[in-house]
């Protein structure tokens, strides 16, 4: 029986732990923009802080946080506290980026540092961030795609690197030797420590202020109503198995993935059951930590639960990954997991979104994004000889997709960053890179159609100077559009689809094609175009005046209103033409 | 030739601080109306002339500054409301307005769609030319190229022109010349370089300060002649200033030149007059708290100099020129209390505004407000407030209170009332934690200052909640930012764009580019009747670790920049990085990316005393309170609560609390734990007993 949860806490106390909780997380993450050195964390943002409680359950998810690196926190939270049973104590910190123990690709790191009140542990601080590298056979892995994790960096397992206060430096010797890039990986890491322990202090504030059996308490009342939140959406669903489905393409040829999901709905009680093809030998495989977060990311935006989100929401449902040794569960070793924050990330996202998109309510339809397009560049710099390695977000902004009532975001990356991850100014990396940027435009037309239309690619053109440049890739964006929802469709396929283009001198080009890799010759050039988002809603019920100020503005072309969107519209005088429309709209 | 006016437009009220050379001060409070500018200002006049005892005519003949400050800027851009605009720019780039950092704010809410670009797409125009970081011309202007631009402007209306080239900073030459082209082409239209407005490396927050400038110069000229003119038609001959979004002010036809820089013109004189009053109180660290009716605006003063940053953003439009760092949240005296979803209790942010405004207001508001809490709570009057003026229904405030929280929650009207309270105090508290601990403060260490009419009935609730022990308020803090615009310093802010590892710095070059900005700034401020006594230069490198996203501004003296420059500075950076991100790194190589210069023209620092009109209060008596109010500072009790008029209180009396303070256009609230007096200069100065 559904019902409202009774309050044991008092109002003014929850409000204001509530609160605290959030400007907690917010707080941890500006020590860590504040001290960061490396580019990956202060320039891309590419980091998470999270709290979790005594039972290692999730307390809060910030509302900036990526949803990949946020959501499997408590996973690892969970394996260190396993680990260490007994033997964590207050000053300690561990380490963990394990996808066998719910991490993500080896990069993203976890430090987690444990707070006890009175010799209880009360709660852990915890921030997640891509450390700019973890061994392996090359940076940014340039030289050839992986096929086993072993060539993709080091492991680490649950691992204690301070105990009582006391650095291990055995430990961190062993661990940091492994790095291309000690010294700015220490400052890294010393600010993720400045980003628990200021964590830890206010938290610590708050349980000296309000006792810890009223914060134990409030906490409990703020899953039961975040729960209480999740079954009403729930239940309000009709009951019944649902299944949903997402590609992704092969390397090469017209193969591709399928990514399948059985949600089934029973009362207040959610089931999500995902499965796909045996894990492949390149990079693009998930593990359960990662398919984890995906789920969950789509189940939350799709129940339309506002954030902030805690385990309340979690308990509410439950995720079933499959057997082992599969794309959406992947078997760690061997699997190489490189890609799972984007491919097959955000294909999970969709197969679920598309299960969902069947029984919520309409005002609740979300699309797909552009599949991920992430991007890394590599050469030995011609004016001091040394060997650089980028990560290029201006190669990837592909669109994000509609929602009801809303057009998509343009240019902000793939699904599971959400949005986080920021545009470099082009003449910040002229100054400081061998590149000349040519363009770096929105794609007309690379908007899914839509009532809503999805949100637009940015095409980016550059230059390597005076060398020869390799610019690598995670995933395939050339075959598979964004998934379109509620009578969404679009005629003019090919510019909702990305590309990866070498250029030559002689004017010749070589495409990707699915391939993980391209090299330019010296005077050529790269061209990146991602793909679009998908939109929401038959395209041919977007206002008329709406089409014609997006061929106005560019953002659709003359063919793309009358192919995709059922509007005439005269070419020299952009006026529409009425009677044209109504026939196009009418068949 | 004896008074200075502060004038500040805002949303709902009109200040006027009028100060006199001998240091008397008077203030009035009019509706806004902002068709009738003039009138607004007339209205002012008189109530302050009446005051003064002169007719308007006499007043405006006693009047040799006025300084203005205007939500006009600020108000276009909420509301979307500005001109139609073209932007020229490097053809393959037309998208970096829009582009911005590529960022959607939340990520898990899919229903905000992206911000609408100041200039849309059709009027964002490319031409043929590139220059590269080095300011070699790589590919030549095609002139032609903008001719057919500025046709297509002609052709649509656009009323202004930003000109955004890619490295116009290292080699401004093209938009030299694309302005010349459009003088030519479309006469009359004002037309801005990214190069002259805000020149600094990275292309976005360049590009969308020169848009801003363009988007709302036709507005802002049309706003200045006005206003101008009808002073002028009354017979006011002296200068007016107007207040600028760095704190400082200028002249009109700087601000014509730059009309971003109106931004946030009003809060931004809100620092200088907390600091005036802190001063007072031997304080130098200040946060200061202006709480209106819908938003709380919150500035911070460390060590004597107000706050500026650059590179923010004013309802997602980036500004990269310093500016007062002011945060505001919806927090206010109309803010709604309403349960959400889960059943929790929040405040804000969404208000009832003047109208409807709070149910105690009998306007037809049915939502329990912060205002209606207070009423409910006993610490505002039940009858009337604002000096008698606004007649009071508490029954309403009650009534809301248990329908809308009380019985859904199961709960006492006292225990939601207070909840409603503490939990605004509590949201307003962590507004002021973040812009703190965003620059590494410990917020401990600071007084508050309240401005706006409600903070002196949270401040002291705010304060226990922080930890802070010491609260100020000013009996002028109603009118804070007026008050702020009578007495704020001239600034002006010029920058070089210079780069390169510090031991490859031509120091000599670099000390020439000070003293050529110097020159500017001591032509423009004599200009503005300053001599060099009265100015004040402040020269600023922004450096930074190689590799670092962000740099910090450094102060330096011409001292350092004499011998070894490079160790000095390096010396310096190493100790001031430490300072505000808790680390140096000594084996990093510094890297120096700009010069600043700021000028400010010091304003007469006369004003040692400051009056209030007062009643006439007898030597020999003794405070005694006008009533005794039952007010509930726990749920469950009621505490006797002596209540003050704040006109009958005397310099150096104490009171401790509970008590109630009821000034003319504010209610001071002291809680229980603390204690308040009235000092010299008409500051009332709070503090908590615990942490004395």
């Amino acid at each position: 029986m559904l019902s409202d949860p009774h309050s044991k806490t008092d109002i003014i106390t929850m409000a204001t732990i509530a609160g605290a909780l959030g400007s907690i997380v917010s707080e941890m993450s500006n020590v860590v923009l504040r001290t960061a050195r490396s580019p990956v964390f202060k320039l891309a943002k590419d980091f998470s802080c999270s709290v979790c409680d005594w039972r290692e359950r999730q307390m809060v998810q910030g509302d900036a946080e990526l949803p990949v690196q946020v959501g499997s926190i408590p996973l690892v939270c969970k394996a260190v506290a396993n680990a260490y049973k007994g033997q964590v104590y207050q000053g300690d910190a561990f380490l963990c980026n394990d996808p066998a123990f719910g991490g993500t690709h080896l990069n993203d790191t976890a430090l987690l540092q444990p707070v006890f009140v009175e010799d209880e542990l009360l709660f852990w601080t915890i921030i997640r961030a891509h450390w700019l590298d973890i061994g392996g056979v090359s940076p940014a892995d340039l030289r050839q795609a992986q096929t086993d994790i072993f060539g993709e960096g080091l492991r680490i397992a649950p691992i204690k690197i301070i105990e009582r206060g006391e650095k291990r430096l055995d430990v961190m010797n062993l661990l940091f030797d492994n790095f291309r890039f000690q010294e700015q990986q220490n400052s890294d890491l010393l600010s993720m420590m400045a980003a628990c322990t200021i964590g830890s202090r206010r938290l610590g504030e708050i349980v000296s202020k309000y006792g810890k059996a009223t914060f134990k308490d409030c906490i409990e009342e703020l899953y039961d109503r975040n729960e209480f939140r999740a079954r009403k959406s729930i239940a309000d669903l009709p009951d019944g198995i649902f299944v949903g489905r997402s590609f992704m393409s092969a390397r090469s040829g017209n193969g591709k993935f399928e990514i399948l999901t059985k949600l089934t709905v029973s009362g207040e009680r959610l089931n999500i059951a995902l499965s796909g093809p045996a894990q492949l030998r390149d990079v693009r495989n998930s593990p359960f930590g990662a398919t984890h977060a995906a789920a969950y990311h789509a189940a939350a935006i799709s129940l339309g639960i506002k954030p902030p989100f805690n385990d309340g929401i979690f308990r509410t449902i439950e995720i079933d990954y499959g057997p082992l040794g599969t794309i959406v569960n992947a078997r760690v070793p061997p699997a190489a997991v490189l890609g799972c924050t984007t491919q097959p990330f955000n294909e999970i996202i969709d197969s679920v979104r598309n299960a969902f998109c069947q029984i919520i309510p309409k005002e609740r339809l979300t699309a797909g994004w552009g599949a991920a397009a992430a991007t890394s560049v590599a050469g030995v710099n011609p004016k001091n000889d040394t060997f650089y390695a980028h990560f290029h977000p201006n190669a990837a902004a592909g669109g994000s997709g509609a929602s009801w009532g809303n057009d998509g975001w343009s240019s902000v990356g793939s699904e599971g960053a959400g949005g986080a991850v920021q545009r470099e100014s082009v003449e910040l990396l002229e100054y400081e890179m061998p590149m000349l940027v040519h363009s770096l435009e929105y794609r007309t037309d690379s908007g899914g159609g839509g009532k809503w239309r999805g949100g637009l690619a940015m095409d980016c053109i550059w230059e390597p100077l005076e060398h020869e440049q390799t610019s690598r890739f995670h995933g395939t964006i050339e075959h598979i559009p964004a998934l379109g929802v509620g009578g969404a469709r679009s005629e003019m396929l090919a510019e909702k689809l990305g590309v990866r283009i070498a250029i030559d001198p002689d004017g010749k080009t070589r495409k990707a094609d699915g391939d993980s890799r391209l090299h330019s010759t010296i005077g050529g050039r790269f061209e990146m175009r991602p793909p679009g988002g998908g939109g929401v809603g038959d395209p041919f019920e977007r206002p008329i005046e709406k089409v014609l100020e997006d061929v106005q503005n560019g953002y659709v072309s003359i063919d793309g209103a009358r192919l995709d969107y059922g509007v005439a519209i005269n070419s020299k005088l952009f006026e529409v033409d009425l009677i044209a429309t109504r026939k196009l709209r009418d068949k | 030739m004896n008074y200075r006016l502060g004038v500040d437009v805002g949303g709902t009220f009109t200040d006027f601080t009028l100060l006199g050379k001998k240091g008397d001060l008077t203030i009035a409070k009019v509706l806004s109306d902002h068709k009738d500018l003039a009138g607004v200002i007339l209205q002012g006049l008189g109530s302050l002339a009446e005051n003064c005892r002169m007719s308007t005519d006499e007043l405006l003949k006693e009047i040799d500054l006025i300084v203005h400050g205007t939500t006009i800027a600020t108000n276009a851009v909420i509301q979307q409301k500005t001109a139609r605009a073209g932007m020229i720019t490097t053809s393959g780039f037309r998208d970096i307005l829009e582009l911005r950092e590529g960022l959607k704010e939340n990520r898990y809410d899919y229903s905000v769609p992206p911000p609408i670009p100041l200039v849309p797409r059709q009027f964002r125009l490319g031409v043929r030319e590139r220059i590269n970081c080095k300011g070699q011309v790589l590919i030549p202007l095609d002139e032609a190229d903008v001719i057919d631009a500025a046709a297509v402007f002609r052709r649509e209306g656009i009323q202004s022109v930003a000109v955004c080239l890619l490295w116009s900073i290292r080699n401004p030459l093209n938009e030299r010349r694309i302005l010349e082209i459009l003088q030519a082409e479309m006469p009359g239209v004002p037309v801005f370089l990214s190069s002259d407005v805000a020149p600094q490396i990275r292309e976005y927050p360049r590009f969308s300060t020169t848009a801003l400038s363009a988007a709302l110069a036709p507005l802002l000229n049309d706003y200045l002649n006005t206003l101008e003119t009808n002073l002028s038609k009354v017979g006011f001959r002296h200068p007016i200033r107007y207040i600028q979004s760095n704190g400082g002010t200028t002249s009109g036809g700087l601000l014509r030149q730059k009309p971003v820089l109106a931004l946030d013109s009003g809060p931004a004189a809100g620092p200088s007059a907390a600091l005036f009053f802190a001063r007072f109180a031997g304080s130098k660290n200040v946060v200061t708290i202006d709480m209106g009716g819908t938003s709380l605006d919150v500035s911070m003063v460390s060590q004597g100099r107000i706050e500026t940053v650059t590179n923010t953003d004013v309802h997602r439009y980036r500004v990269g020129l310093p500016m007062v760092n002011v945060r505001t949240i919806g927090a206010g005296g109309g803010s709604i209390a309403h349960l959400d979803d889960a059943g929790i209790l929040n405040v804000g942010p969404q208000s009832a505004e003047s109208r409807p405004g709070p149910a105690c207001y009998d306007r037809g508001g049915k939502m329990p407000t912060v205002t209606d809490a207070n009423v409910a709570l006993g610490y505002f009057s039940n009858t009337a407030l604002l000096g008698g003026t606004m007649p009071i229904n508490s029954e309403a405030s009650s009534q809301v209170i248990i329908d809308e929280i009380a019985e859904p929650l199961g709960i006492s009207l006292d225990e939601a009332a207070y909840a409603i309270y503490s939990i605004v105090n509590e949201n307003m508290a962590n507004a002021v934690r973040r812009i703190s601990s965003e620059r590494g403060h410990d917020i401990r260490d600071f007084s508050i200052v309240c401005g706006g009419g409600c903070s002196p009935g949270h401040a002291a609730a705010i304060a226990n909640a922080l930890g802070v022990g010491s609260v100020i308020v000013p009996r002028v803090s109603s009118v804070l930012c007026s008050f702020g615009a009578a007495i704020t310093d001239v600034r002006h802010d010029y920058f070089r764009n210079y780069s390169g590892l510090l031991p490859d710095c031509n120091f000599q070059k670099t000390a020439k580019a000070f003293v050529e900005m110097q020159d500017d700034a001591m032509a423009d401020l004599a200009a503005e009747g300053f001599v060099a006594e009265r100015v004040e230069l402040v020269w600023e490198m922004n450096l930074r670790y190689v590799g670092e996203i962000g740099d910090l501004r450094l102060t330096i003296t011409e001292v350092d920049l004499a011998a070894n420059p490079c160790e000095v500075i390096a010396a310096l950076y190493h100790q001031e990085h430490e300072k505000v991100y808790t680390f140096k790194d000594e084996a990093s190589q510094i890297e120096l990316m700009g010069l600043n210069l700021t000028a400010y023209g010091k304003r007469d620092t006369v004003l040692n005393r400051v009056f209030v009109p007062a009643k006439d209060v007898s030597e020999t008596e003794d405070v005694t309170s006008v009533s005794i109010r039952m007010c509930c500072f726990v749920p469950g009790t009621r505490t006797e609560t002596y209540v003050y008029d704040g006109g009958a209180i005397r310099v150096g009396d104490v009171i401790h609390g509970p008590s109630i303070i009821e000034e003319e256009t504010t209610t001071i609230l002291v809680p229980p734990g603390w204690s308040i007096e009235l000092t010299r200069n008409h500051t009332w100065i709070m503090t908590s007993v615990e942490l004395i």
